[in-house]
């Protein structure tokens, strides 16, 4: 007799049918449908345009458990508070992997009508107001990691802003990966953002992952911009290593919207982030902007797509990664303007800096044009540091190494600069100058 | 305080600089002209440090110590600026603070304590005004999007700051309107001193009316060919080179 179990690889959940909200009718159809578009898409491979550079197999053939172990050590406490802004101290949701963690999570300043609560909670207690959302457009999508996310998700969070409300101070949303041995595990966190009529919304989400490996994290977000609302959304990802990330998010942009959104990705192993936008109404503007800072085999896959549908839409993305030893990193952005999208403006630009030789940057910035009234513009570079810039550094008296650190840090900086949330600028820009200081140092020159 | 001995300097397989002597003493203000191509800003650029120049042979002094054997910012740190032909854009480099590394890394090497940054700023603003930069270029990346005339300006702001020994100004007077090279001009006499020397590579007679120059040389095709007075530039002037050379 052994009690060694046998552990099935992760492709075989394919073959192997599981909802995870059975009990609550409205939502198992809700995952009946998804379960049914999975089945029709299959899990994507190598051969997949959007997963071209993606290790696929080797995400597939692991296995994962969607249980942990876990005990929260006063010592692991001490280290999650660090990653608290005074800025949200009342308005903080935390997870740990995967659960409400009460203790760590206060709500006290969000404004009356403001709903911000745990996904599980809010099927069941908030169920007309998720239902016009839950599942949208199941049957057109794409991504089979989406579809499997909405049929087996567990957990996320509802959000919800009414009509002309102003949430001025930033919504901080903190999920934990934390594990006391390294059982390898799943989860499919599934996030639900509405923002109301003239609404405005500005919200951190930021994902961590402390001292642990083998995870799968499939992440799917979905944030509807309403009539004239506007939305700054920051997303963050500070993962340790042997960490698989999949997220997609899915942006609806009604008449007048906006949405800013910039993201910083470092560490882990392999991340890929897709973005859609809708753009569902006149007068919208979207822009998102990423930093990747990678090192050792660090991978990061950035997928864009804005469906330009209505017309005077602007939509602008800024993508640098700097890259050292063995990291990779893609951008792979479409913009599509449909034909009654006139006086659309666009600009894709995605730039690279490689600081080793073996680093690797892949760029596709793609265009689809349909109208004829728009204005698009779009650029890539992959590159090492410029010589001249550096010789006139060096030439007003910087040393070599401060002066390579100068032009990284600059290199970065125009994702950075446009965060509004005071201390933890600051607290991305530390970060930032520790990683680079690391990176230029084993990399000299 | 530079002294240059036979310096030949080779760049992408071809030898540019010939073998240069020249010799400037603390207090003297030397121009070079020349035609195009003829390695005035090569001759700059090997002094100031420059990554591109393949290989730099000869003896070059500055204040009795091998300058070739030093790396750019050592140079600039003993006291060294070249004022670029064609400066540099920096993206992402904010010039405020880029000075102030800059002044910070001299007062460092000078053994001095550094500057924060609002004692910086005093200064900053006090040394823009004799250049006459808005404070707002103070603020922007580094050259960064700067018209020719700006980035020239920004040269010269850099130079008031960090107050250097021996200036080397490579066609500082090129792209300005009249009033900006008043201004420049003011700003280059500012720093002229009997402790410090200032070389300044020129196509034109004209801003050698407002900063006179002790000595005029004519680099032709890598060699200094004819040395002289303020009376050379006139000459260029009026002759050209090729029949200054003619002689
Ligand atoms: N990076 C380089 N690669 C190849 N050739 C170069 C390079 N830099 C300079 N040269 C060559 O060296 C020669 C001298 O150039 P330099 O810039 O010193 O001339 P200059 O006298 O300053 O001319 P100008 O008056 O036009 O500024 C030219 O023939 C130029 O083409
Ligand atoms: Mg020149």
């Amino acid at each position: 007799m052994t009690d060694i179990k046998q552990k099935s690889q992760f492709k075989e959940c394919f073959n192997d049918k599981k909802l995870s909200f059975e009990s609550l009718d409205w939502v198992k159809s809700v995952q009946e449908r998804a379960w049914t578009q999975f089945q029709s898409l299959g899990f994507p491979t190598q051969k997949d345009e959007g997963w071209k550079y993606f290790n696929i197999e080797s995400l597939l053939k692991n296995s994962y458990e969607s249980e942990r172990n876990f005990e929260l050590t006063s010592e692991m406490t001490t280290r999650i508070q660090r990653y608290f802004y005074e800025e949200s101290a009342a308005s903080r949701l935390t997870f740990l992997n995967g659960k409400k963690e009460s203790g760590m999570t206060s709500l006290k300043d969000l404004p009356a009508g403001v709903e911000f609560l745990p996904l599980s909670e809010a099927l069941k207690t908030k169920e007309s107001k998720i239902k016009p959302y839950l599942g949208l457009n199941i049957e057109k999508e794409e991504n089979a990691f989406s579809a499997l996310n909405a049929a087996q998700f567990e957990e996320g969070i509802f959000l919800y802003v009414p009509r002309d409300t102003v949430v001025d101070i930033p919504i901080h949303l903190l999920f934990f990966n934390l594990s006391s041995d390294s059982t390898p595990w799943i989860a499919h966190p599934r996030n639900i953002i509405v923002v109301d009529e003239g609404a405005k919304l500005n919200l951190v989400y930021e994902q961590v992952g402390l001292d642990v490996n083998s995870t799968l994290i499939n992440v799917f977000n979905q944030i509807h911009c309403e009539k004239n609302s506007s939305v700054h959304y920051l997303g963050i990802q500070r993962e340790s290593l042997g960490s698989y990330h999949l997220m997609n998010s899915h942006v609806y942009l009604q008449e007048g919207s906006s949405f800013e959104g910039v993201l910083f990705a470092q560490g882990g192993s392999a991340r890929r982030d897709e973005f859609q936008f809708y753009i569902e109404g006149e007068n919208t503007h979207c822009s998102l902007k990423g930093l990747g800072v990678l090192a050792g085999e660090s991978k990061l896959f950035s997928h864009v797509t804005v469906h330009h549908q209505k017309p005077h839409g602007s939509s602008k993305q800024l993508f640098k990664n700097i890259l050292a030893d063995k990291a990779q990193s893609e951008f792979n952005s479409l913009v599509h303007v449909y034909p009654q999208a006139q006086k659309s403006d666009t600009h894709q630009l995605n730039r690279n800096l490689l600081v080793s030789d073996k680093a690797r940057a892949y760029s596709r910035p793609q265009l689809k044009i349909e109208a004829d009234d728009v204005q698009c513009a779009h650029g890539s570079s992959i590159g090492q540091m410029e010589e001249d810039e550096l010789f006139y550094l060096q030439s007003r008296g910087l040393n070599k190494q401060l002066a390579r650190f100068v032009m990284t840090f600059g290199f970065a900086e125009e994702v950075l600069e446009g965060i509004q949330i005071p201390t933890l600028k600051r607290d991305l820009e530390c970060a930032l100058r520790i990683e680079l200081e690391t990176i230029l140092n084993k990399h000299q020159v | 305080m530079l002294s240059i001995k036979d310096l030949t300097a080779t760049i992408a397989d071809k030898q540019i600089l010939k073998g240069i002597n020249l010799e400037v003493k603390a207090g003297e203000v030397h121009a070079i002209m020349g035609p195009n191509g003829s390695g005035k800003s090569t001759l700059a650029k090997v002094l100031a440090g420059a990554p591109h120049i393949q290989e730099a042979k000869g003896e070059v002094l500055f204040e009795g110590k091998p300058l070739l054997d030093m790396a750019p910012e050592d140079r600039a740190l003993a006291g060294v600026f070249m004022a670029f032909q064609y400066p540099v854009e920096v993206p992402g480099v904010n010039n405020a603070s880029f000075l102030r590394m800059a002044y910070n890394a001299r007062l460092k090497a000078a053994g001095k304590e550094e500057v924060d940054p609002l004692e910086f700023d005093e200064l900053l603003i006090e040394k823009s005004k004799i250049v006459e930069i808005p404070e707002h270029f103070l603020d922007r990346a580094v050259n960064h999007g700067f018209s020719g005339g700006e980035k020239k300006r920004n040269e010269i702001l850099q130079m008031a700051v960090l107050d250097p020994k021996l200036a080397l100004l490579d066609e500082t007077d090129s792209g300005l309107d009249v009033d900006a090279l008043r201004i420049v001009a003011g700003g280059i006499n500012r720093l002229r001193s009997k402790d410090k020397a200032i070389i300044l590579v020129t196509h034109y007679q004209r801003i050698l009316d407002y900063i006179q120059p002790d000595f005029v040389h004519i680099l032709f095709d890598g060699r200094i060919i004819k040395s002289g007075d303020k009376s050379l530039a006139l000459e260029v002037e009026e002759q050209g080179f090729e029949n200054i050379k003619a002689g």
